[in-house]
């Protein structure tokens, strides 16, 4: 690939292109930068940004994966949660109470647990979603309370603090200036690109969403694509509950409740298509620097902490306000849409239920 | 408009699917009267007009929550910020009271909630049916943007008392009993909502925006052709279901008797559970006021079970999430069958 003027503006120009959000993400750098010039782009606050930005990173990451099959994951932050507290759980066995010294083998088996964790709500996610044909948004509704749930019941509702040393300087230490969980997230982005990109489930993860009767036909195993995926997400969440327990230096049951429309304002200013069928892990790793420039940002300005939720709420709003304005031909030409099918199941459904009009979401 | 219940009563004998109710009503009555049983068999205590009172009186507000909910998921919408504009205009009336604003008056503080719930909610309706989005997505982003908005500049201090009647309505009750020294008591605000119940019946019953509203939820093609304005009745809902949530807020603190801006947001579950197990389907165009009101019933009968039986309270949110997976399932079982015998029957003619 070579790279010149004429290719970067290229990319821009295509529709949906994920490097749309280099420039966004650049001029929200600038911007901040020139409003704080002494803090903003020092050292410190990059590494600092650098920390906080792989937990809602993996997040969104997660939550792209399930909205490329047409679905949406909404438990993500309450699995990360009960990864955080099971893992955490498995410290105080190890190490008493109050220990915190600990072996590197006691941190990865501690690590283990956590991914296990993930990958078996996943898989619980998967079964209700694949197996048991059951609307996305409303099985992990309900799965996000399951699990938050079991976390709170499992702690009495404090936070775990027992976390062995090794973990710590794990979540807090730097190579070569760059935090290890900024590392950890680019190795898991990367991963992640190449299960959505270069992998039979990624292909198949996109056929389903594309059009799933289509998927049906062509005789593609929709509950396993589905399965996959969530186990997939649910494994990143896993990741994420460790970062934060590395992090923190604790596990807190109802940790990062705000999470849950972060990490969907991720995936939306990515350009992950709702209806499925389309994702990029560029875009969700734009999307997140963007996010996490404009926290910061707030920070520095001493805006109110609150006003950070306002503008993830009014982003999500516009994103998706511009997406419809052009999906509807206000910019130009009108496109061929596609029509994609998101609800699972619709097969067996009732032909008037299945029959919704174009421009509709399913959701 | 919607056949499934029809067909699926018609391989029941007729007595049974009668009373089973075209949403399950039946079936959720039959399970809270199992329940009732059972955890009395357990604590004898539990069969008592106290208990009849608690869980009425823990019913209020979500009830309110959960009738708004239920116009728009018969819409075929998931609206989440329900709580957030609840808590807006509850905790906004709090303030106007507390800096005397307004006297405390508490047909006065519902009028007020009633109108900002009213303007939340064609935010939403404006956003979600004006520009085609779904539900759910824009309202996870409102409820961001309003609870946001509330703490930022509204406030995000206690208001510790409530003037007037405000303060006062939380202890003005219409019944009240003493068992073994605790006191049962049953706020006279239950009356104006039983009112606003037979109200929404009749809404969703005899008039043409009700039916509109099943309309549009159960085949949103099917509704646009025969002439219901869809986009609009849509609109309609979220901004009914924006009042409504209002009104509930202001139920919501003067029950409590302070206005705390942190409350309600995440708690929704509760509602969605409540209206989803009620029988109301989750894909629209199906459920009724008389499921949604026992579907409320039946969760705070649960909760307080648990609390009756020595179960931890942080248990509370698994129970209501395996109700919620429960409810969710079972609708989905009997679509299926509803589906296959619409299918068989098909194939015999």
């Amino acid at each position: 690939m070579k790279w010149s003027a004429s290719r970067l503006i290229e990319l821009l120009r295509t529709e949906r292109s994920p490097w749309q959000l280099l420039p966004v993400t650049i001029i929200l750098f600038v911007s901040f930068s020139a409003l704080a010039p002494a803090t903003f782009p020092s050292v410190i606050n990059l590494q600092s940004m650098a920390i906080q930005l792989p937990e809602v990173g993996l997040l969104g990451l997660g939550v792209m994966l399930s909205m490329v099959t047409g679905g949406i994951d909404l438990s993500l932050v309450a699995i990360a949660d009960l990864a955080g507290v099971a893992t955490t759980k498995y410290f105080q066995r190890a190490l008493g109470p109050t220990g915190t010294g600990g072996s590197p083998f006691i941190v990865l088996v501690g690590i283990a647990i956590a991914l296990a964790v993930g990958m078996g709500c996943g898989l619980v996610n998967g079964l209700l979603i694949g197996k048991l044909r059951m609307t996305p948004i409303l099985a992990t509704l309900a799965t996000l309370e399951l699990f938050g749930g079991f976390a709170i019941a499992w702690t009495g509702g404090h936070a775990l603090q027992t976390v062995p040393i090794d973990l710590l300087n794990l979540g807090n230490s730097f190579i070569l200036g760059i935090p290890i969980p900024a590392l950890i997230f680019v190795v898991a982005a990367i991963g992640t690109a190449l299960l959505l990109n270069w992998s039979r489930l990624g292909l198949l993860m996109s056929f389903v969403g594309a059009n799933a009767t289509a998927a049906r036909y062509s005789g593609i195993r929709e509950s396993r694509a589905l399965l996959g995926t969530y186990v997939a997400s649910g494994l990143l969440a896993g990741l994420a509950g460790v970062i934060i327990v590395a992090r923190t230096a604790s596990a807190t049951p109802d940790y990062g409740q705000s999470y849950i429309l972060l990490s969907v304002v991720i995936a939306v200013l990515a350009g992950v298509d709702l209806n499925g069928g389309f994702g990029t892990v560029l875009g969700v790793v734009f999307s997140t620097l963007c996010l996490t420039i404009i926290q910061t940002g707030f920070v520095f300005l001493g805006l109110n902490q609150f006003l950070y939720q306002v503008a993830q709420g009014a982003i999500l709003i516009v994103v998706l306000g511009f997406q419809a304005a052009q999906a509807a031909g206000v910019f130009r030409r009108r496109r061929a849409r596609s029509v994609a099918p998101t609800i699972p199941g619709e097969l067996s459904a009732p032909a008037g239920v299945s029959e919704r009009s174009e421009t509709e979401f399913n959701v | 408009m919607n056949m499934r219940p029809q067909i699926a009563a018609r391989d029941l004998p007729d007595l049974a699917a009668r009373l089973r109710g075209q949403n399950n009503e039946g079936l959720v009555a039959a399970v809270m009267g199992l329940l009732v049983v059972l955890v009395g068999m357990v604590d004898h205590q539990f069969w008592s007009l106290a208990t009849v009172f608690n869980v009425l009186q823990n019913s209020l507000e979500l009830l309110v929550f959960a009738l708004g909910f239920l116009l728009v998921l018969l819409t075929g919408g998931i609206d989440v910020s329900f709580d957030a504009i609840g808590i807006f205009a509850g905790y906004t009336v709090a303030v106007l009271a507390g800096r005397g604003v307004f006297g405390g008056g508490i047909i006065l503080a519902f009028a007020i909630a009633a109108v900002i719930g009213l303007g939340l909610g064609l935010v939403n309706a404006a956003i979600a049916a004006g520009l085609r989005l779904p539900v759910l997505i824009v309202t996870l982003g409102t409820r961001g943007l309003f609870t946001g908005i509330l703490l930022t500049y509204i406030g995000s201090n206690y208001v510790n008392s409530l003037p007037g009647q405000l303060g006062s309505f939380g202890g003005a009750n219409l019944f009240t009993v003493h068992v073994g020294g605790h006191l049962a008591s049953l706020n006279v605000l239950a009356v104006p909502l039983a009112v606003v119940c037979l109200l929404l019946a009749l809404l969703l019953r005899r008039t043409l925006l009700g039916r509109g509203l099943y309309a549009a939820g159960g085949n949103a093609e099917a509704a646009r052709r025969v002439g219901f304005p869809v986009g609009l009745i849509n609109g309609v809902a979220l901004c009914l279901a924006g009042l409504l949530a209002g009104m509930a807020g202001v139920v919501h603190i003067t029950l409590i008797g302070y206005g705390n801006p942190f409350d309600l947001v995440g708690q929704e579950t509760n509602v969605i559970a409540a209206v989803v197990l009620g029988g109301a389907s989750i894909f629209g165009g199906k459920g009724s006021l008389l499921g949604t009101v026992l579907g409320v019933l039946m969760i705070s009968l649960i909760n307080y079970s648990l609390v009756l039986l020595g179960i931890p309270s942080v248990w509370q949110q698994v129970a209501v999430g395996v109700l919620l997976v429960a409810g969710i399932g079972a609708q989905l079982a009997s679509r299926r069958r509803a589906a296959s015998a619409a299918l068989v029957a098909e194939v015999a003619q």
